[in-house]
């Protein structure tokens, strides 16, 4: 929308935390674009700690802080948070059942979660105690070949 | 590397070194390239008083995309839009469980609803999905059994930067009588805007909020 005699543009505002912007006012922005060429926010887990206040803004060298932090996660999407988290969870278990150096294939997490749930239930196995988890990684690698379709392996000289 | 100015037109800047230009590695030239643009990155801190929570600040930015306000005497010089980056800070950013993990402390709120009943609004806050994950703990409603669980578990929360956005863009918002933007920010690039509140139409006034501090919140 723009001011029709002076072309400027005329933003519609709804109310943030900090209320409406002031008049007046200088404002940095990241509004995203029609097309969506730009990702509104990418969220990085686990967060960088950073104990020094700034009242303004102050510049940062954000590569070398990601990289130095071991930032393990940069998304855009809940989706694809929950995922990372997910990956978290269940690349134990892969381990347990393929050994060192195998790796869940993106997009896969959830159907090896649901896989091995599957196998699981099917085996009659019930959670509670060390036992049981070690009874749980026996069964699923006694069927690994039903896993294997969702897991890489990094090394060449591991094959599933 | 050279500069830029607001808008993310490359200004020259003969004083900093040229790097020698990497040929072998890919990766290397990506960083060389992105490196000339000049892009500068720059971080803010987004206030627990109007966002309590840093998923506070991505629902936030999700629904309407980010804003900060700066002093108008003081706006950065470098950023480049859709590649310089506004990191963002906040105080409860960083949660550390120092006699337990994550999972002890969901099993804990799970096992509240057993002993005094279902909340719904726990229930809620366990069911709901969040991109920054230590925020669910901080929404859940304050009570001596949340506070003896944090004591517990030794739950406590650092400040620190959970996010990015990539710039876009530096907006001034004109006063009622204005019809352009000052000079000197129309000089740096500045795009004039004039703001309607999205309810009503109405001119956004320049008494219409508390004022905030300039570069704190707002």
């Amino acid at each position: 929308m723009a001011d029709s005699v002076n072309q400027v543009e005329i933003r519609p505002m709804m109310r943030r935390g900090c209320g409406y912007p002031k008049p007046g006012g200088v404002y940095l922005e990241s509004q995203g674009e029609a097309g969506g060429t730009l990702p509104i926010i990418v969220v990085i887990d686990p967060p960088i700690e950073h104990d020094h206040f700034h009242r303004g803004w102050v510049y940062i060298d954000l590569d070398e802080m990601l990289t130095q932090q071991k930032v393990s996660y940069v998304g855009t999407s809940v989706t694809s948070a929950e995922e990372w988290h997910l990956r978290q969870k269940y690349q134990g278990i892969a381990r347990d059942v393929f050994g060192d150096g195998v790796r869940i294939k993106n997009g896969q997490i959830i159907r090896f979660r649901d896989t091995a749930a599957r196998i699981l239930t099917n085996a009659g196995w019930q959670p509670g105690g060390m036992a049981s988890t070690m009874q749980a990684a026996r069964i699923l690698r006694e069927h690994a070949e039903e896993l294997a379709m969702c897991v890489e392996v990094k090394t060449s000289s591991k094959q599933i | 590397m050279s500069d830029s100015d607001t808008t993310g037109n490359p200004v020259p800047n003969h004083q900093d070194p040229v790097p020698n230009q990497p040929r072998d590695d890919p990766t290397k030239v990506a960083t060389w390239v992105v490196g000339q643009a000049g892009a500068k990155d720059i971080l803010i801190f987004r206030g627990a008083e109007y966002w309590p929570t840093p998923e506070d600040v991505i629902r936030e930015v999700h629904a309407q995309g980010l804003s900060v306000r700066i002093p108008r005497n003081n706006i950065p010089s470098g950023l480049v839009k859709g590649l310089s980056r506004i990191a963002l800070v906040h105080i409860k950013a960083v949660m550390l469980i120092e006699k337990g993990t994550e999972d002890d402390l969901r099993a804990a709120f799970e096992e509240l609803a057993q002993v005094g009943g279902h909340d719904p609004a726990i229930d809620e806050i366990l069911a709901r999905k969040y991109e920054h994950v230590p925020s669910r703990w901080l929404e859940m409603p304050e009570s001596d059994a949340k506070r003896d669980m944090f004591e517990r578990l030794g739950v406590s929360f650092k400040p620190g930067i959970f996010a990015f956005c990539y710039y876009s863009g530096a907006t001034y918002y004109l006063k009622p009588d204005e019809t352009q933007a000052p000079e000197d920010l129309a000089a740096k690039g500045v795009k004039a805007v004039r703001g309607v509140i999205a309810d009503t139409g109405e001119l956004i006034q320049p008494h219409a909020e508390p004022a905030t501090a300039e570069g704190e919140d707002a």
